[in-house]
């Protein structure tokens, strides 16, 4: 399985750049730097859980005013993401972000430290479509048209090859 | 009668082969098969352009064909001041030299005007006839209506209303959405001919017509002319090479430009070569047996234009939205264009749907 993200508005506080670790289904499969483009690999089971940890934020990565405003804060924001292949669009919204005890739906921004989860199943397409359709009840023909795809497309991989 | 039994499933596979192959340049013949051509093999860009394949008038990308359009060097003829006027003249030769269609008529459209596609004529006739109110039939070839709306100028389907004495008329023969005769249309040239509204005869898919032997009257005093194109015929659409033909000599944009001599020397040349090196029915001869061969094994029904066939609306099942293809007058989803079937046959039986 193919993970590609792509985070957007990362800052800095004093030259600490934002660290995360990736991991699915408990095994972390990237530790590093925070860059708008990161592309990982993983196998994938059937049913998976991923999560992006927010792995070095510290208070002191977060600067307040006088007020008590902040005015620098270590942070950053995931845009998108495609699963082997698969862009999520706004299914990406279908997740949630953990921190301390709490559970915020539909956050993809990383402020605190915690860790964003999104759980999906394989083949991702599949998935994909079925969860659309079951949220917007807009696309009746979903199966039999990702069937068709599949069909073609291992089809026409099979002429590729001779 | 036994019912014919549509295959829409198989209709649906070949239809996303072929989108996905365009993308992974598997096709026989590269080329667009509908005005959207997919930019990538993802899903929804296949699926969005799957539900158009069939829904086009495009002519069959045959490759003999277009091995003689290369064959063809169209520059030479810029410096031809009589290319244009060459193929306005052969152009009835050739087409008259097909012995299945009976021409009543047709020498009293003496005056020949080569036209930039039909399009080009028909833009003329529009401006000529701006003041009355043009009519056509449901299913005739959307451009007309998408332009009458978009430059506001007075139509109707000749359905919704009676004809009246300031109405003009475009019919197309074989018509349009049914690759056919439409059933009403020697009614309505009676009817024309009655109140005195003129008739611009549009024979577009003619080239393409199996019909065994076809009577064509062109001596009604309602038709004032006739629109022919190469579009159909050979797969050089986007050379636009046509031809208008009628009884008196017009002075329309079009003829003003003919008589300066500065139409498309290249489009001239062009078609006038090809009508040299291929027969009018060319496309027949060579696929005839394919489109019964489609329609028996997709349950169609062939229509008498040999890259149609009509069956079910293709993009009804289950469609929710996408149905018509760049107009809202585009309402020609039972009309299936076999020809993208006819050009990949190769690949099509590789990935076992031909049988």
């Amino acid at each position: 399985m193919n993970l590609e993200f792509h985070f957007k508005n990362i800052k800095s506080v004093n030259g600490k750049e934002p660290i995360c670790r990736i991991n699915v289904n408990d095994y972390d499969i990237y530790t590093g730097a925070v860059k708008e483009h990161v592309m990982v690999s993983h196998d994938s089971e059937q049913k998976n859980v991923l999560r992006v940890f927010f792995e070095n934020k510290t208070g002191r990565d977060t600067i307040v005013d006088t007020d008590n405003n902040i005015v620098e804060d270590m942070s950053f924001e995931l845009e998108r993401l495609k699963i082997d292949g698969v862009d999520l669009k706004h299914l990406i919204w279908q997740s949630s972000y953990h921190y301390d005890d709490t559970k915020i739906d539909s956050c993809l921004f990383f402020g605190p430290k915690g860790y964003w989860e999104i759980k999906f199943d394989v083949p991702v397409l599949r998935w994909w479509l079925e969860l659309n359709h079951n949220k917007n009840n807009d696309d009746p023909t979903w199966e039999q048209d990702y069937n068709h795809y599949k069909e073609v497309c291992k089809r026409l991989d099979r002429i590729q090859t001779r | 009668m036994q019912e014919i039994r549509q295959d829409t499933d198989k209709i649906t596979k070949i239809a996303w082969a072929l989108m996905t192959a365009t993308v992974r340049g598997k096709l026989d013949v590269p080329g667009e098969y509908v005005w959207n051509i997919p930019t990538n093999d993802e899903f929804y860009e296949i699926r969005s352009k799957t539900y158009s394949v069939y829904s086009s008038g495009n002519c069959i990308k045959d490759m003999d064909a277009i091995k003689t359009i290369e064959s063809v060097n169209p520059s030479k003829y810029l410096r031809d001041p009589w290319i244009t006027k060459k193929f306005e003249d052969y152009f009835p030769q050739w087409l008259t030299a097909c012995p299945r269609f009976n021409f009543q008529g047709l020498d009293d459209f003496k005056h020949g005007c080569f036209a930039q596609g039909s399009q080009e004529y028909f833009l003329n006739y529009y401006m000529t006839n701006r003041n009355k109110r043009f009519r056509v039939f449901k299913g005739e070839y959307w451009w007309h209506m998408e332009v009458w709306k978009k430059m506001g100028l007075q139509w109707a389907y000749i359905e919704d209303d009676d004809l009246q004495a300031n109405d003009v008329v475009i019919l197309s023969f074989p018509f349009a959405r049914l690759g056919d005769k439409h059933p009403r249309q020697e009614e309505l040239l009676d009817a024309c001919d009655k109140i005195g509204v003129p008739v611009m005869l549009d024979f577009i898919y003619l080239p393409n017509s199996t019909y065994e032997s076809v009577d064509i009257d062109l001596r009604r005093d309602c038709i004032d002319s006739l629109s022919f194109s190469l579009s159909k015929a050979f797969p050089i659409a986007t050379a636009r090479v046509a031809l208008r033909m009628t009884r008196q000599k017009l002075d329309d944009p079009m003829q003003i430009s003919n008589d300066e001599n500065v139409s498309n020397r290249i489009a001239s040349g062009l078609g006038y070569e090809m009508m040299q090196k291929l027969k009018v029915d060319y496309m027949v001869d060579k696929y005839k047996d394919e489109q019964n061969h489609w329609c028996r094994v997709l349950g169609l029904e062939p229509t008498k234009v040999v890259h149609f066939a009509l069956g079910k609306p293709y993009t009804d099942v289950g469609r929710m939205n996408q149905k018509r293809f760049f107009s809202e007058f585009n309402d020609q989803e039972n009309r299936y264009n076999l020809g993208p079937l006819f050009a990949n046959k190769k690949l099509l039986t590789s990935l076992g749907y031909y049988g």
